[in-house]
């Protein structure tokens, strides 16, 4: 009944059935050999990252505010934040909703990354988020960095829940050629739900469904939907195992809520290595200051939970936060008291391993590119930082092409 | 298999069914998951056996202005409050649900994810409504005119900032999303393009629900679009864009995409933009040409795109007669499996395809098929009467129900392999002695309960 794997591989799915099969195929992965010997023998190999997508475009300058600058408060006559800051030198302060990040920073264990942005940049929130997702600036790809990273650099197991994304749609990034990541929303509807009334069927009915979505020799859409129902059971299968979590804080709903969900993950140690949630409301083009004010204090308060609740637990030094966005906003604000489309923006990296600090120039506000910021940092650069430094493989084959790793981990 | 499977040679030739090649369920059960959500018992009956021809007809062949559900609508609307957003969605999936004109609703929400317009942003529901209603009534008519409404649509003046776009402070939201989203595609215009285009949209404003225009703040002086000069207003830039030959290829291939193929050929593309220009942008004899092609029922269309969880939801909810369930349970399903009606996730939309399936949602389909099946609890206001469906439609074996559900949902179309599957279910006993399948109370209960939730759980279920 099983297809063989030379007869998937002809259909185009790659391996991507075989580990599909592999409850039933079992160590089949396991033959392969890890694509890169951990380059550096000091770092952990369980190491976790865990990437928060700001959905929209985040402003930058209102995020980290150039607060001496007077092109800022001249091209932002009613936006320019004034007063509350949270200052982070002579020159650069947080956003009056980032106090919580403003905590981090003084400890050591935020890195803000200054102007990081790429080369021709794109205003279309879906080519710039597509940028963003593959790591390629130029041609249209079908595979996300994290999932080229999941499928090319943790071969050598059969885990199910090697990436996890905590939503209901996969980003990009995590496009992966073999085994599907998983999205979760919430546990309670992670399983097979069975008709409680035919007890004496309810073996056989979950049988039954196993055995409907094996994957055989089908259409390409019917092998498609095989696979990932056939991931699906097998994930739901290990996620049966958790015990019940209780956080060491309160997160907050929204973004807090998926980061606990995620912290809940990395305590009982699925050999999860990458996580994903997103949070949206960025695309700010009119009356910005308070909407925007309020996501990041979202932002803010929900990561310095999430890692205050991972330190409580022990796992602070394994796990590391990256936040970014697909474009900054304008210097100039518009009409509406909001802003449009633009370029560079700060990334965010957070960690109990993460050397605190400004990284980055901060990009100019006199010397514009039709009046957007000019990048200092290719955002790749962060990218490569955290896998070299942290996820311990050799960045250049993960985005195709040697970025210079920076100094913050 | 499929691999192969290639667009026929006469595809764009009206299918007319013979002798040899009759309208049958495969088509009628095709037709109807693409235009209608899917069909019920008595849509197959109605029309198997018919033409393409007829049915396209009977599905597209309403008056929008006339609203058959309009009188009960009334009624639960005196009751229900359209300021409240649920109640708005509440109001779409009765529609949905209950319409004799499934076609309609189809058609309004093809609009509403081109249009990608959400409630996140848009903070008076019932302009959302209105919006619905704007892609209910013209959806099928001039895709011309509904541009210019949509344009002056008080959702989108809020959804893409048109209220903010005024003469000397312009906002380019909309002008860019027009183009890039709705009628062009990127790569197709320029940044100047862009910024002259929101000048001819400036003046428009809301005034309480309604969108109003003030000649102060409409920007009246000389703009170049597309290398053209005039002081064009609004209308005349919907009227420039769509002379663009990318306009008629955008539409082309989203109505494709949408009803056919979700890769759809350049060849395809073309044919059916050459039928927009020539039908002067009118929707309906586009679609009608469409849905009566032998490209419409080939081999390469059918099953070739994955459900949307309105499609499971609704499409398996039908095939149940009798069966009510609530608004809020359908309502919050599909939310679930990621298509919260009226709140889409970006301006471009749901991404549909591939994207609507990851292990989250998979199970998720699942379990609403247990959810339908078992039809328990409060999600339910009435369950169907499977008792007097099997008298109905004379169901008296095992091989009965599994051949009636299967060409329900299935057409009939599922593998020796599977049927044997469901054919071990029924037969199944804790006894473990196989016996001839028989209907009592209980062997309704559960078994053909079982049944719909395996027949649900299928890989196949899955697509339209």
């Amino acid at each position: 009944m099983h297809t063989s794997r030379r007869q998937l591989l002809q259909v185009g799915l790659g391996s991507a059935a075989a580990i599909a099969l592999s409850s039933s195929v079992p160590n089949f992965v396991s033959q392969f050999a890890y694509a890169n010997a951990a380059a550096n023998a000091d770092i952990s190999n369980d190491n976790v990252l865990v990437v928060v997508q700001l959905t929209g475009g985040n402003d930058g300058l209102n995020t980290v505010i150039p607060y001496r600058s007077d092109e800022y408060h001249k091209g932002r006559p009613y936006i320019a934040i004034k007063d509350k800051y949270h200052t982070l030198s002579d020159q650069l302060a947080l956003n009056p909703g980032m106090g919580a990040f403003k905590g981090l920073f003084d400890e050591g264990r935020l890195a803000v990354v200054n102007g990081c942005g790429y080369p021709d940049p794109n205003r279309s929130h879906f080519r710039s988020m597509e940028i963003w997702q593959t790591a390629e600036t130029v041609k249209a790809k079908p595979d996300g960095w994290l999932g080229h990273y999941i499928d090319h650099c943790l071969r050598g197991t059969d885990n199910p829940l090697k990436g996890v994304n905590v939503g209901s749609q996969l980003p990009q990034a995590l496009v992966s050629d073999l085994a599907p990541v998983p999205c979760i929303q919430s546990l309670d509807d992670f399983r097979v739900r069975l008709d409680g009334a035919a007890s004496q069927d309810v073996k056989l009915e979950e049988e039954i469904i196993r055995q409907l979505n094996e994957v055989r020799n089908q259409t390409p859409s019917l092998q498609f939907l095989s696979r990932q129902a056939t991931n699906a059971i097998i994930t739901a299968d290990n996620l049966r195992k958790l015990q019940a979590y209780k956080p060491d804080v309160t997160y907050p709903y929204g973004l807090g809520k998926q980061l606990q969900l995620i912290a809940q993950l990395i305590d009982a140690n699925m050999g999860t290595r990458i996580f994903y949630c997103q949070i949206g409301g960025f695309d700010t083009h009119a009356n910005q200051p308070s909407q925007h004010q309020y996501q990041l204090n979202q932002v803010s308060e929900s990561i310095a939970a999430f890692y205050k609740d991972l330190a409580a637990k022990g796992h602070g030094e394994k796990v590391a936060v990256m936040c970014f966005s697909e474009f900054g906003r304008r210097v100039a604000q518009n009409n509406s008291n909001g802003t449009d489309h633009g370029t560079a923006a700060p990334m965010f990296v957070v960690g109990g391993k993460v050397k605190g600090g400004l990284y980055g120039a901060y990009p100019s506000l006199s010397d514009l590119d039709s009046g957007d910021l000019k990048y200092t940092t290719d955002f790749r650069r962060v990218y490569a930082t955290l896998l070299d430094k942290w996820l311990n493989v050799n960045s250049a084959e993960v985005l195709g092409n040697r970025f210079e790793p920076m100094m913050f981990l | 298999m499929s691999d192969s499977v290639t667009p026929p040679s006469d595809a764009y030739s009206e299918f007319v069914p013979t002798e040899s090649e009759p309208f049958s369920v495969r088509h009628v059960g095709h037709l109807y998951r693409r235009m209608a959500f899917g069909a019920t018992p008595e849509d197959l009956d109605r029309f198997v056996g018919k033409s393409p021809a007829e049915t396209v007809d009977q599905l597209l062949g309403y008056d929008p202005d006339d609203d058959p559900l309009d009188a009960q609508l009334q009624q639960i609307i005196g009751l229900i409050s359209l300021n409240r957003i649920e109640n708005v969605q509440d109001w779409w999936f009765f529609r949905m649900m209950n319409s004799p004109r499934p076609a309609q609703e189809r058609v309004a929400l093809f609009w509403h994810n081109h249009f990608a317009t959400s409630a996140g942003k848009v903070d008076q529901p019932i302009l959302m409504h209105n919006q619905i209603e704007l892609f209910r009534k013209r959806g099928l008519g001039s895709f011309r005119e509904l541009l210019v409404a949509v344009t002056r649509d008080p959702a989108m003046l809020i959804w893409l900032d048109g209220r903010y776009n005024r003469k000397g402070k312009p906002n380019e939201n909309y002008g860019r999303e027009v183009m890039e989203l709705f009628t062009l595609g990127i790569g197709n215009y320029t940044e100047n393009d862009v910024k002259q285009l929101a000048r001819a949209f400036t003046g428009w404003s809301l005034k309480g629900t309604e969108a109003s225009f003030d000649p102060k703040q409409f920007d009246d002086g000389s703009k170049e679009i597309f290398g053209q000069h005039g002081t064009f207003n609004d209308e005349q830039a919907v009227g420039l864009l769509l002379t663009q030959p990318a306009a008629p290829r955008f539409i082309a291939r989203s109505l494709l995409k949408e009803f056919v193929h979700p890769h759809p050929t350049e060849e395809q593309v073309n044919h059916y933009a050459g039928l927009v220009v020539a039908h002067d942008w009118e929707i309906k004899p586009v679609l009608q040409e469409m849905l009566t092609s032998r490209l419409f029922y080939s081999e390469w269309a059918y099953r070739a795109k994955i459900k949307s969880p309105v499609d499971i939801v609704i499409g398996g909810a039908k095939g149940l007669p009798g069966a009510k369930p609530t608004t809020s349970f359908l309502r919050d399903a599909t939310a679930k499996m990621g298509q919260n009606l009226l709140y889409p996730p970006t301006v471009k939309g749901w991404d549909g395809e591939e994207s609507w399936i990851n292990a989250n949602t998979v199970l998720l389909r699942f379990n609403f098929g247990l959810a339908l099946a078992e039809q328990r609890g409060q999600d339910f206001a009435a369950r169907a009467d499977l008792d007097a469906w099997l008298k109905k439609h004379d169901l008296k074996s095992a091989d009965d129900i599994i051949n009636h559900f299967t060409r329900l949902y299935l057409d009939g179309r599922i593998s020796g392999e599977a049927n044997a599957k469901l054919q071990q279910y029924v037969a199944n006993d804790p006894s473990k002695k196989p016996k001839p399948f028989e209907l009592t109370p209980i062997s309704v209960s559960t078994k053909i309960r079982g049944i719909l939730h395996l027949i649900m759980s299928m890989p196949e279920f899955q697509l339209a």
